[in-house]
């Protein structure tokens, strides 16, 4: 049986191909197909953090009854990434290729050690707590 | 449920680490320096210039990056808040400073009051860091590799140190132990092997996956490489003629794996960009894994017309420069602008202006000033591995050997001051007014 922590992170693992992907058509200047990939990495984002916005943090926080503790710091790094997508979009659309790799860098290090800190802490910490994990699986959007 | 490590209201303020990182060059261009003066320094490895350099490029170069590191690293990798950091960091650096200052002083001018006044400094620095940075890694439980490697990295370096002490005490003639080259030997080796590669192996089980979206190290060898590395170093510390050989050659093995396997979790990147920091990593591990080979080559006895004295530089300055010094050249190209990059999120968060101006990583340190840092120290190394292997020459060699490091060093300072720069630009007034 699928763990939470193994389905999310392969949820992660799928984020970042389509991410490399678009960073790698950015840097050879293959402006449609770095399109393509960047929106593929935008909905999978989305999704994958939907998935844990609207299922997964607050599965977790009726079963501690607590709001404001790891799951707060994640919802508002999701934000922080959020911004940097935007900032992504607006360059991928005027083909600044500088921009979108000086900010691709940082949010691919912002989103990793972000992930690290899902994978190695949040995650393990939902399945001990969730009893029904394979529940609540079955209602999370796959990518 | 200890959920601290999650949230980066627990990592020190960025003057912390960088107020370390900003020391750190000026010593690589002291040890350079050193060189200028005393370009006979290489003839041995007990000679007192080569002492000067070695002490200058390990404590204060790569001490000071390293201390600054784990001081930044641990509050995340232990999952909980290490108290006082503001505090402790300061004194920890003056002392090490300091400390490295009369050391080399002492070596330079044999002159025991500054060796005695080095033994009091240095004491001081491991006494404080090792009480500051023990307590957080006793008490952080169970952990993952990184925090195995720590440990014995942190045990490491206790060990180094008081090796370290006491052999400088015999050069102040207080006698607590009996002057023998095979304590030398194994402050070297720990501090090289232990200390050193065990907190390169430590950090690079996070940030090798986590920069460059690679695949995570074999799990066993994660434990199982650290473990028996730091086992095999204690053990040929204490064991008798016969057996060290063979703990040595356990050690070599450790070594190999660590290094072959870092280089395949590397070649397995999804992120396959010109990125300066790989480069500085596949530098740094082929140098490792050559080390590996040059040493079996020697150790079995076969003649490649390299002297013994020269072999033991040669490794030496291969692990030292080779391998570590590029390890750190490399990180800090991408840890000093992620630094950046989050505490000025952090500072701007209620300033909606300044956010919408932060700078991103390659505004802080660009690619085309990584790879100037790459170049000039690929040189320094080239330029090293020839003064060791035509010592014919080595009197006009390691003048241009020296200048050209001296150069790698200053423009890594430049690099650090320019985005030391960015960085208090960038800082929201209400900021600044808070923090003075």
């Amino acid at each position: 049986m699928t763990s939470i922590a193994e389905y999310m992170t392969t949820q992660h693992r799928c984020c970042d191909d389509s991410f490399v992907a678009a960073e790698s058509a950015v840097s050879d200047k293959n402006w449609d197909e770095a399109r393509s990939q960047w929106q593929t990495f935008c909905n999978d984002l989305e999704s994958h953090l939907q998935n844990e916005e609207q299922q997964l943090f607050p599965a977790f926080e009726q079963i501690t009854g607590n709001s404001a503790g790891p799951t707060a710091v994640m919802r508002m790094e999701h934000e922080q990434m959020r911004a940097m997508v935007s900032d992504m979009n607006d360059a991928l659309e005027q083909q600044n290729g500088e921009t979108y790799l000086g900010l691709s860098e940082t949010l691919m290090i912002l989103m990793q050690q972000h992930n690290m800190k899902e994978e190695q802490i949040l995650y393990p910490m939902t399945d001990r707590v969730i009893a029904d994990s394979a529940g609540l699986i079955e209602g999370l959007t796959d990518l | 449920m200890n959920t601290a490590g999650l949230s980066l209201d627990n990592i020190p303020s960025f003057n912390v680490p960088m107020g370390f990182f900003l020391i750190a060059p000026w010593f690589g261009i002291l040890a350079a320096t050193s060189l200028l003066f005393y370009p006979d320094a290489l003839t041995s490895r007990w000679n007192p210039a080569l002492l000067t350099f070695v002490h200058l490029l390990t404590l204060g170069f790569a001490a000071m990056v390293m201390l600054g590191g784990m001081i930044q690293v641990l509050p995340v990798v232990s999952n909980r808040s290490v108290p006082a950091t503001d505090y402790v960091a300061p004194w920890i650096k003056g002392f090490l400073c300091l400390g490295c200052i009369f050391l080399a002083g002492g070596f330079i001018c044999t002159e025991p009051f500054m060796f005695g006044t080095a033994i009091v400094l240095l004491g001081a620095v491991f006494i404080l860091f090792l009480g500051f940075v023990g307590a957080a890694l006793v008490g952080a439980g169970r952990g993952g590799s990184t925090l195995l490697c720590l440990r014995l990295a942190a045990l490491s370096l206790l060990s180094t140190i008081s090796l370290g002490i006491l052999q400088l005490s015999t050069y102040l003639d207080l006698e607590w132990i009996d002057y023998l080259t095979k304590h030398t030997d194994n402050h070297m080796m720990l501090g090289l092997l232990g200390w050193a590669l065990l907190l390169i192996m430590g950090v690079s089980y996070q940030v090798i996956p986590m920069f460059h979206v690679a695949p995570s190290f074999p799990k066993w060898l994660t434990t199982i490489v650290p473990t028996t590395l730091f086992v095999a170093l204690i053990a040929a510390v204490f064991s008798n003629e016969q057996l060290y050989p063979w703990l040595l050659y356990l050690v070599l093995a450790c070594v190999f794996l660590y290094g072959a396997s870092a280089l395949r979790v590397l070649r397995q990147r999804k992120r396959k960009l010109v990125d300066y920091t790989v480069r500085f990593w596949q530098f740094a591990l082929g140098n490792l894994l050559a080390l590996c080979g040059l040493y079996l080559i020697s150790s079995s006895g076969m003649d490649i017309g390299i002297s013994d004295s020269r072999m033991e530089l040669l490794l030496g300055f291969g692990f030292g420069l080779g391998f570590v010094v590029s390890v750190m050249l490399g990180m800090l190209q991408k840890i000093v602008p992620f630094l950046i990059y989050l505490h000025l999120q952090r500072a701007c968060i209620e300033d909606v202006n300044a956010f919408m101006s932060l700078p991103n990583m390659k505004d802080i340190i660009p690619t085309s000033r990584s790879k100037w840092q790459y170049r000039l120290h690929i040189a320094t190394v080239v330029m090293f591995y020839l003064c060791l292997l035509v010592p014919d020459l080595q009197h006009y060699l390691i003048v241009t050997a020296s200048l050209i490091m001296a150069a790698n060093f200053g423009w890594l300072l430049r690099s650090l001051l320019i985005a030391n720069g960015i960085y208090n630009s960038k800082l929201p007034r209400k900021v600044l007014s808070t923090a003075s």
